[in-house]
């Protein structure tokens, strides 16, 4: 059973080797820390993420898991925290309306970055920037949100037109 | 209006000059407090118990009953709850009693002490499993009389087979509609109190309907508070014709347990999926209501993933339950426990 460097990285640090958390870090912040960033937008709980989701990768049973690929698997822990973060969140901005509270989170800055995310959903955000910057394949994230392959597809195609809906004008 | 050639470009320049900031020492700080792992009995409170089937239950007629009440002027709502909801309901109430006194560890192979400690306590959730199957026909909802600060009132009666339940949910509403060409987003948002008996309990329900093209996405969420750092969270997602449930139990502010469950239907069969997860045990089973070749009726629990047993429960002749345990691997046959 040959495991991938980051498996093992992943096993030294379990086994109490916490200067190998360096190489885990190295190799994946990067891809967690973007994708994190496009959902919330914002720096600190970027950040706040991105550390429960490595704190919780670390309870994982590395040692044992023959079949988990670690990089889906710390994408999908730092999905399904974001996600549930957005969702409190929502709860949140919705009390601040109430009482006429300035929202608190959204960070005021421009750029696609930030556009795209007031109107795509969490699961074409995360689809987009798989598929547009890190040119993963559907079929990868197909694999990796568990979904079938036209489900990936036709969430694609349907990001796209709400993004030559709503931005098309302003690159004209 | 065309889409403009370099938007994706421009995407990927700004992820390239997005700062991102190092925190891995902050990180590695943790790892270094959190090595020595916590062993948490997590000691059911008799608010567990109850609050999550009750959470459940409201999670589950949300959709009917509250997100489909306009205005409230209906005095009398009879949600109807299929076989694939009451299954879902039961099965995730149920296996919120499987927490109690649970100390069992992700292992290797399966030894007969923890067999028996599974199978005591699967027993004690069967009883009100086959219970709660009966709420399908057994739940009545009425308007009653409303309280100071709320806008609706209403009690919930669920009939099981010796004995009632009543729960009186007190509670205000806000409704938001967004529709944009082909796509309509439903918002609801509930918050109020719940009355069992002599307790009140704090609750939040909120209910997310998109329609766009021929696609629905429904999202319910229910939250069940004992108070503001002990609460079960639980939430319902249909998406594509398939059916997630969620709960999360957090005591002290800390989640302590996780289930998540995977409805299916396969051939006319409802198959379901329970994961369960807390810092001492890691099970997934696909749970059943198997029918022999003699016709007798049985519950299976196979065992999926790491999880290295099935166990299939039949009834003998004086009633008790018959625990069989077996191998997932190669199906040989490990222990037969009575209880």
């Amino acid at each position: 059973m040959d495991l991938s460097a980051l498996q093992k990285n992943l096993i030294a640090v379990q086994e109490g080797n916490t200067s190998s958390f360096t190489f885990v870090y190295e190799d994946t912040h990067r891809i967690l820390y973007q994708a994190i960033y496009f959902l919330v937008t914002s720096k600190e709980e970027t950040e706040d993420i991105l550390q429960e989701t490595y704190l919780k990768a670390l309870e994982h049973d590395w040692k044992n898991d023959t079949h988990s690929n670690p990089m889906n698997f710390l994408l999908t822990i730092a999905k399904n925290i974001a996600f549930n973060h957005l969702k409190k969140r929502k709860r949140h901005e919705r009390i601040e309306e109430e009482h006429q509270i300035p929202s608190s989170y959204h960070e005021n800055q421009e750029g696609l970055l930030h556009l795209l995310p007031q109107f795509l959903k969490k699961e074409e955000l995360l689809i987009v920037y798989l598929h547009v910057v890190e040119e993963w394949s559907h079929q990868e994230i197909a694999s990796l949100l568990h979904r079938p392959l036209g489900t990936i597809t036709w969430k694609y195609q349907w990001a796209l037109k709400k993004i030559k809906k709503r931005i098309g004008d302003a690159y004209a | 209006m065309h889409m403009p050639k370099n938007w994706k470009q421009e995407l990927k320049d700004e992820f390239n000059q997005l700062d991102v900031v190092d925190i891995s020492p902050r990180i590695q700080e943790k790892i270094e407090t959190n090595t020595e792992i916590k062993e948490e009995t997590h000691r059911s409170k008799p608010f567990l118990k109850w609050g999550i089937g009750f959470a459940s239950l409201c999670l589950i007629i949300g959709g009917g009953l509250l997100l489909t009440q306009k205005g409230g002027s209906s005095p009398i709502h009879q949600p109807t709850i299929n076989n694939k909801q009451a299954f879902a309901f039961s099965t995730f109430s149920s296996f919120s009693l499987l927490q109690k006194g649970n100390n069992l560890k992700m292992r290797k192979s399966l030894e007969e002490g923890e067999a028996n400690q599974i199978a005591k306590e699967v027993k004690e959730i069967l009883p009100f499993l086959e219970s709660t199957l009966l709420i399908e026909k057994g739940i009545t909802v009425v308007e009653t009389e409303k309280k100071e600060g709320y806008a609706y009132a209403e009690e919930i009666t669920i009939t099981q087979v010796e004995h009632q339940e009543v729960y009186t949910l007190y509670y205000n509403k806000t409704e938001k509609v967004e529709v944009d060409e082909d796509e309509k987003e439903t918002k609801t948002f509930y918050m109020g109190e719940m009355m069992y008996q002599t307790a009140t309990y704090a609750f939040t329900f909120e209910g997310e309907i998109e329609e766009e093209g021929n696609e629905i996405e429904k999202e319910h969420t229910f939250i069940l508070y004992e108070d503001k750092n002990n609460y079960i969270e639980t939430k319902r997602e249909i998406e594509n014709g398939e059916e997630e449930y969620g709960y999360s139990i957090y005591q002290n502010g800390e989640e302590v347990m996780s289930v998540e469950i995977e409805i299916e239907e396969k051939k006319n069969k409802i198959e379901t999926t329970l994961e369960y997860e807390s810092k001492t045990l890691d099970l997934q089973y696909c749970f059943s209501n198997e029918t022999d070749e003699n016709g007798n009726s049985y519950y299976l629990l196979l065992g999926k993933k790491k999880t290295n047993h099935s166990i299939r429960i039949t009834t003998n002749e004086i009633g008790n339950y018959v625990f069989a345990f077996y191998d997932s691997t190669n199906q040989t046959f490990l222990y037969s426990l009575e209880y």
